[in-house]
């Protein structure tokens, strides 16, 4: 438990309890200065009209987008304690999924908020939750999911001071990441060292996947804009057109002889040339993957990543 | 007993709008508007639009019929 000391009067600073509601009303007043990274939609942000799916109900405690990641942001605010954060975000997710199109809308027309086209915005969300208290569990869990859930604390305490704190993702680190990063590229560039990238280091000695994979990455970049996230056990590349591929690397000795499998949400039911699983079931469920896209695909050679470049430019092309 | 199992699509709206529901009832001290109780309202009717298609089925209704 954080405490504050005065040197000036000489004592602790007592803790203020406040409504959920007066944390809404600061966090809005103050938007520009505790969140400046991302742009401000609405607070109790609802879904209005008769155009909405069966579960819709209830109000986003504050709506914002993510100008960097092109996703849009729930706050969702505790006055205590909150549990099942995850969960939370799970359901989040599914919310803006199924309504994305009215929310998409009613944030640009009603709230008069410059976003990206349409079709740029991923529908992942990504989800910040503000409590009194985590438990450890839940900040482990969050913790490894990256950038999909950011925790922070926060404590309210007499003379108008609020106190928070990321539990993780805090945007500072990030700057601290991004800076390292630099000054080691810089540091090899002096010393005359060849660059390797986090992907040289994730593709290892597989120079097949390396190769297949530079190609891939290649061809998205001259259509969209990519991000690239290296996680432990697979390649994240978000585009612009709402797509996002999940990239893990092989040997070619694996019983499809593939050298590249590559996750995606894009229908490729109807090729003839492509090895692929589709993971859903007839229940509705997915088999486990290491990416969360309906589709693997597997690639053996160049001749099949040309294929499934094909049905992304035709999804593309379909969406405009 | 016959068990329901709920779609994972349901099973998550639901848990997402309990959990609002949840928030917006508060405790003995959480005061109301009335925007507050259309919004409760809605819920429950969104609730139980969910559960309702479950008791439509044949199934449903043969095993209700032969209490």
């Amino acid at each position: 438990m954080p405490r504050i000391f005065s040197t000036q009067s000489k004592k602790f600073l007592k803790q203020i309890d406040k409504s959920e509601l007066e944390l809404n009303r600061f966090l809005t007043d103050n938007w520009s200065l505790l969140f400046p990274q991302y742009t401000y939609i609405s607070n109790e942000f609802k879904l209005e009209g008769n155009v909405r799916s069966k579960g819709s109900s209830g109000r986003i405690d504050i709506l914002a987008f993510n100008p960097k990641t092109k996703r849009f942001v729930v706050f969702e605010l505790k006055k205590d304690f909150d549990r099942n954060v995850n969960e939370q975000a799970s359901d989040y997710r599914d919310f803006i999924e199924d309504n994305f199109a009215e929310i998409y809308l009613q944030s640009a027309q009603k709230y008069d908020v410059s976003l990206p086209k349409y079709n740029e915005i991923s529908k992942d969300v990504e989800v910040i939750v503000l409590s009194k208290y985590f438990s450890q569990t839940d900040i482990d869990r969050a913790k490894k999911r990256k950038e999909i859930i950011t925790l922070i604390r926060y404590f309210w305490f007499e003379n108008e001071l609020f106190l928070y704190d990321y539990l993780n993702n805090d945007p500072d680190d990030l700057i601290e990441k991004e800076n390292t990063e630099k000054i080691k590229k810089i540091k090899s560039v002096i010393e005359g060292k060849p660059l390797i990238s986090e992907t040289d280091i994730f593709f290892a000695k597989k120079e097949e996947s390396k190769k297949l994979y530079n190609l891939f990455y290649d061809f998205l970049a001259s259509i969209t804009d990519v991000t690239v996230t290296v996680q432990d056990t697979k390649i994240k590349l978000e585009t612009n057109f709402g797509q996002r591929f999940s990239v893990i690397g092989y040997s070619g000795k694996t019983g499809r002889k593939s050298y590249l499998q590559i996750n995606t949400d894009i229908d490729v039911l109807g090729s003839q040339k492509l090895i692929f699983d589709d993971r859903l079931r007839p229940d509705g469920t997915k088999k486990g993957s290491l990416g969360s896209e309906r589709y693997e695909v597997f690639i053996q050679n160049e001749d099949q990543l040309s294929e499934l470049m094909i049905f992304v430019r035709n999804f593309i092309q379909n969406q405009n | 007993m016959k068990q329901i199992n709920l779609s994972e699509k349901d099973y998550k709206r639901l848990r997402r709008l309990l959990r609002y529901h949840e928030k917006m009832y508060g405790n003995e001290e959480t005061a109301w508007s009335f925007q507050d109780l259309v919004d409760l309202q809605e819920i429950g009717t969104e609730i139980a639009g969910i559960l309702t298609s479950y008791l439509k089925t044949k199934n449903a209704k043969d095993l209700l019929n032969s209490k």
